[in-house]
């Protein structure tokens, strides 16, 4: 593997010229690399170098550039870029550094440098001034009751934003930098007096041993540091939203926000939080209890319909009352695929509607779901490709399944591993792969901690935010995970 | 009680095998109502050696006395073997019940495959996985039971409850025995060696398992009365497949699936852990006797 | 050594996709008839035929007979000898013809349990599997109108709901092997179900009529409550209840709580004429006589 050159331990020297060149030199085929010689009102130079983009060039202007040329009294008993650091500039965060690494990190990330004459030492101002999308709602976390916040892509701003919410210098945040060639800023988060100190370390240590070329995105960590990985189920939480990492953190959870994406993950993740929704906690606690067991149900009645349906019209005819199987067995009549084809090719023909629609522009969908529903629904039953009874069974599970969206690609394959199972064994078959999923469900952890951890000890609090959400009055206690510091509210 | 409470884990688990061997197991065989006071005679006898077996296999749980591991280590390595002949027994009970009734039209091979993947995956996770599998699923079994036996209510007649005259001591004897040794001993020693921090919830658990076993032996004798139910292999299986609720479904197989399965594996992966930490803990006691 | 098992299992999965049954590859029997024809058992099956071609045509019901030695045989061949499979799973009746022997009766009990037949199947005695072609006033076909047409006489006269296979396996255990099934015949090509057929020993004994009927079913102790005819009049009777009171050599009490007179006096008649017929309603052995008080039972 190519290796990149390591300029942690390089240092400048005195002559400014020199020090330019070594810069330019580093950064010989970046075309947008800007830098100035000021001429200060003191007698000797500087030189201030930034990207073009990266910073608010006026806050240069203006804290930087204009100090140093209107500078009058030089005469200090402080070195010179003490004293240009701490006396002459406007700027808020300045960083004094001999090492050429910093300097490089600084600039890279929207600092400027300032280069003095026969100075070792370099400043590191901070001019960040990139674009950014600013706060906007997230598209897939729409609530109908409650903060509309999202993040957004500079990892700073979304610290802030959860700041925000948490006014407790127990707030804590590390920063580390991920990704060899892209040196990723990434900050950890949580509650000093409730996160687990353990759970912590093992965090640290896994993030410790990435290795890859570039982080782009909060999934690269998740992939790179899950427990299982080859789960069909989520093992870290994510989410766009700053109030549903606040009370993840309150939680004793911890937040690993990433620079670039407005994706936030915390961990542990517990298997009854894929059966949360954002506004579970903002609305009316029998609503929200009430919408949790449909969604269980339904991620029930998307893996299983299809495939039930599969085992009554082949293996357990029985059980069906006597009309109702003559209409199924009427309208089998004639389809030439057997019933497992007929599901399979109906299962991912839903799958291809479902990604259409989600990709094509709003203009085009509505045209879509008439296509769909018509042209697949009506015409195909009709023309005898498919039969009615089981595109309504695969219809339902369809529609059941977008209730989880977290359970997303778990739904997928175990609905066609189901229906494989079903066309072998009938309801045994099902009930064969309901053991194995509920197995390996138990079986997931999540950073150590198992997902599934209440109902190790199912208590009376434990099972109060699992399957249904009880009222705040009576959720005293936090999760289990935080040995610690269990009480929430006495 | 709050003792018990706390150990709702162990509770579940030890119904469910108790459950798992005592509904099958329970063959009618004879008539006249010795079978129902039989199973109820087997059943509190289980209860009674699930305790004293617990306070036996605690005896010698914390023996560090060389003299005595060299006593303990035949114990504990027979009783490991016996725990593994009781789970082979009970998957064999296991592919009978799956063959027979629910999954007649499926290949006997492929059934016992599916069963020794399915008691495999659950052996090879740690045993927290057992106990919280049997949380989830106790309350399924146990709705499920009480939805049939609802349900049966218009095809049951409560005149097949009448004993008209006790039977006599021998049979009843012999019938209690048969049960018992046969039925619901082979689920005790696994429970005593799993459940041995936490007698108390597995006595719990045995009885709320025998009161799910007296359940569905009742509902079978109200639909079929004593003297039908001999003919048959699996009762339950038969009174379930009679009823219809309603409009909606012609037959209850579909409920009946589930309180076969389930603790029917729970059983059989009791047994086989148990007999695992068995011999594990043979070789410890063989490596330190050495 | 995971990914080959993964792969093993995933082929052994597909490759045993193709089990069961489709239900448009099997005949649906609606009803099953054994008669006994000169020594041969002769099983004739209503099926409901769904169309392949034109669902608009519904479906209709067909019947099919063959003749074997065995009533497995014969059920076996009849299979054989259609286009698709014959499925057993939906049939409402199953109809023993009168001419069948004891030991005709017992295998044929004996094959429905074997059989995947609902043990909630009714059984009735007809004379023969003419009334399979019965005209029916609704599309349903014979075997599901005639449990309608029992289910609503159940409704009217208070018999004749407890003949379901297992009730009758049932009842074949008790200590006098008796029991009654709906005798069904043809009348004007449509079906009529007055009265029944009284079994002893597995052979057909004696045919009762609706009245007698009645009075069995109240002595078995599983008469509902409905119309009965007394004298000149109509009356309703709500269900009864008998029990065993007091058994003194060859004299048996019964309570009941039949608030009438009259009936009470018929049902006695009833259950003594049976006595002096043979047939023991209530032991293995004969009471002289048999009487009725109006106390109710606990």
């Amino acid at each position: 593997m190519e290796k990149i050159r390591d300029y942690s331990n390089v240092t400048l020297g005195t002559n400014i010229d020199k020090n330019l060149q070594l810069i330019k030199d580093i950064f010989s085929k970046d075309t947008v690399l800007r830098n100035k010689r000021i001429g200060t009102g003191l007698g000797f130079s500087c030189v201030v170098l930034y990207f073009d983009g990266m910073v608010n060039v006026e806050l240069i202007n203006q804290a930087i550039v204009r100090p140093l040329v209107l500078a009058k009294n030089g005469n200090t008993a402080k070195s010179r870029e003490q004293f240009v650091a701490e006396d002459l500039l406007y700027a808020g965060e300045v960083k004094v550094t001999s090492k050429v690494g910093d300097m490089l990190s600084g600039m890279l990330y929207g600092d400027s440098l300032l280069l003095i004459e026969n100075c070792k030492n370099a400043l590191v101002i901070n001019t960040k001034g990139w674009r950014t999308r600013g706060i906007s709602e997230p598209q897939d976390e729409r609530v109908l009751q409650g903060p509309r916040e999202g993040f957004d892509e500079a990892a700073m701003f979304n610290l802030a934003l959860i700041r925000r919410k948490l006014l407790t210098p127990d707030f804590c945040s590390e920063m580390l930098r991920l990704g060899r060639r892209t040196d990723t800023v990434v900050f950890i988060c949580y509650l000093d007096s409730l996160v687990d100190k353990g759970l912590l370390k093992e965090l640290k240590k896994r993030l410790k041993k990435i290795d890859i070329d570039g982080i782009l995105d909060t999934n690269y960590i998740n992939e790179l540091i899950r427990d299982r990985k080859g789960s069909l189920f989520k093992t870290s939480g994510t989410t766009e939203r700053p109030d549903i990492v606040a009370a993840r953190l309150l939680e004793g959870r911890i937040a690993v926000i990433v620079d670039g994406t407005p994706v936030v993950m915390t961990l542990p993740y517990l298997f009854s939080e894929n059966f949360q929704s954002d506004e579970d906690y903002y609305i009316n606690y029998k609503i929200a209890s009430s919408a949790r067991i449909i969604r269980m149900v339904c991620f029930f009645l998307a893996v299983t319909v299809p495939a039930f349906f599969m085992a009554l019209v082949r293996f357990h005819f029985e059980l069906l009352p006597t009309a109702f199987a003559i209409s199924v067995a009427e309208s089998r009549g004639g389809v030439p695929f057997s019933a497992l084809s007929e599901s399979l090719l109906l299962i991912f023909i839903f799958e291809i509607l479902r990604e259409t629609g989600l990709r094509m522009p709003q203009s085009v969908g509505h045209a879509l779901s008439i296509v769909g529903g018509l042209v697949i629904g009506q015409a195909a039953v009709d023309a005898k490709i498919i039969s009615a009874p089981m595109l309504i069974a695969v219809a339902l599970a369809g529609i059941s399944g977008l209730m989880v969206p977290r359970l997303k690609a778990a739904v997928f394959y175990l609905r066609i591993i189901f229906v494989l199972l079903a066309s072998v064994m009938g309801v045994f078959g099902i009930l064969i792969g309901w053991t194995i999923t509920l197995i390996h469900i138990l079986s997931i952890t999540s950073l150590g901690v198992s997902s599934t951890i209440s109902l190790s000890n199912p208590t009376s609090q434990g099972l109060k935010d699992i399957f249904y959400r009880s009222s705040w009055v009576k959720m005293r206690e936090r999760p289990i995970f935080t040995r610690k510091n269990i009480i929430r509210k006495k | 009680m709050r003792k018990i409470r706390a150990n709702r884990l162990y509770i579940c688990l030890a119904s469910l095998a108790v459950f798992g061997n005592g509904a099958f197991a329970a063959e009618f065989i004879s008539s006249d109502g010795v079978e129902l006071i039989s199973l109820g005679l087997a059943l509190i006898l289980t209860v009674a050696t699930l305790y004293f077996s617990l306070k036996a296999a605690a005896f010698f749980k914390n023996k560090t006395n060389s003299a005595k591991s060299r006593l303990s280590l035949p114990i504990i390595f027979i009783s490991g073997i016996l725990c593994i002949l009781a789970a082979v027994y009970s998957l064999e009970n296991l592919i009978e019940i799956c063959a027979n009734t629910l999954a007649k039209e499926i290949s006997a091979g492929l059934i016992i495959l599916s069963l020794i993947l399915t008691v495999v995956a659950i052996v090879a996770s740690k045993q927290k996985v057992l106990l919280k599998f049997s949380v989830l699923l106790l309350p399924l079994c146990l709705a499920l039971i009480l939805f049939i036996f609802l349900m049966s209510f218009p095809y049951m007649s409560i005149k097949y409850l009448e004993i008209k005259s006790f039977p006599e001591i021998s049979p009843l004897i012999t019938a209690t025995a048969k049960r018992f040794v046969f039925g619901f001993l082979p689920v005790c020693l696994p429970l005593a060696v799993l459940c041995l921090d936490k007698p108390l919830s597995a006595v719990a658990g045995g009885a709320i398992g025998s009161g799910l076993v007296i359940l569905t032996a009742v509902n079978t004798v109200l639909i079929f009365g004593s003297q039908f139910a001999s003919e048959l292999s699996y009762p339950y299986a038969e009174a379930v497949s009679a009823v219809s609720v309603g409009e909606l479904f012609s037959r209850m197989d579909a409920a009946l699936y589930p309180i076969c399965f389930f603790p029917g594996i729970i059983r059989v992966s009791v047994q086989l852990t148990a007999a695992i930490k068995l011999l594990e803990k043979a070789k410890k006691i063989r490596k330190l006797s050495i | 050594m995971k990914r080959l098992i993964f792969i093993l299992l995933s082929s052994l999965l597909l490759l045993l996709s193709g089990c069961g049954r489709e239900p448009d590859k099997t005949f649906l029997v609606s009803a099953v008839c054994f008669e006994n024809k000169e020594g041969k058992i002769l099983v004739t099956a209503e099926y409901i035929s769904v169309s392949d071609t034109d669902v608009k045509e519904g479906y209709t019901a067909k019947t099919a007979s063959i003749e074997a030695e065995g009533v497995s045989a014969a059920v076996s061949r009849l299979s054989g000898d259609m286009t698709k499979v014959l499925s057993f799973s939906h049939c409402a009746v199953v109809m023993l013809g009168k001419n069948l022997t004891a030991q005709n009766t017992r295998d044929v009990l004996s094959f429905l349990k074997n059989e995947e037949i609902s043990l909630s199947a009714t059984l009735v005695c007809v004379d023969d599997a003419s009334v399979l072609n019965a005209e029916t006033d609704s599309n349903l076909s014979t075997g599901y109108a005639l449990v309608s047409l029992l289910k609503s006489r159940g409704e009217l006269f208070g018999y004749g709901t407890h003949t379901k296979i297992y009730e009758i396996s049932t009842a074949r255990k008790q200590k006098t092997n008796i029991f009654a099934i709906p005798y069904v015949t043809l009348k004007d090509k449509k079906l009529s179900a007055d009265g029944m057929m009284l079994y002893l020993d597995d052979t057909p004994r004696l045919k009762l009529d609706t009245k007698e009927s009645i009075y069995y079913a109240m002595a078995r102790n599983v008469y509902e409550g409905g119309m009965i005819e007394i004298e000149d009049r109509v009356e309703k009777q709500k269900a009864t209840k008998i029990k065993e009171k007091e058994q003194e050599k060859d004299n048996l009490t019964l309570s009941s709580n039949i608030e009438s007179e009259e009936i009470k006096n018929e049902l006695e008649a009833f259950i003594n004429e049976m006595q002096r017929k043979g047939i023991y309603l209530f032991s293995s052995h004969g009471f002289k006589n048999i009487k009725i008080e109006g106390e109710s039972p606990d």
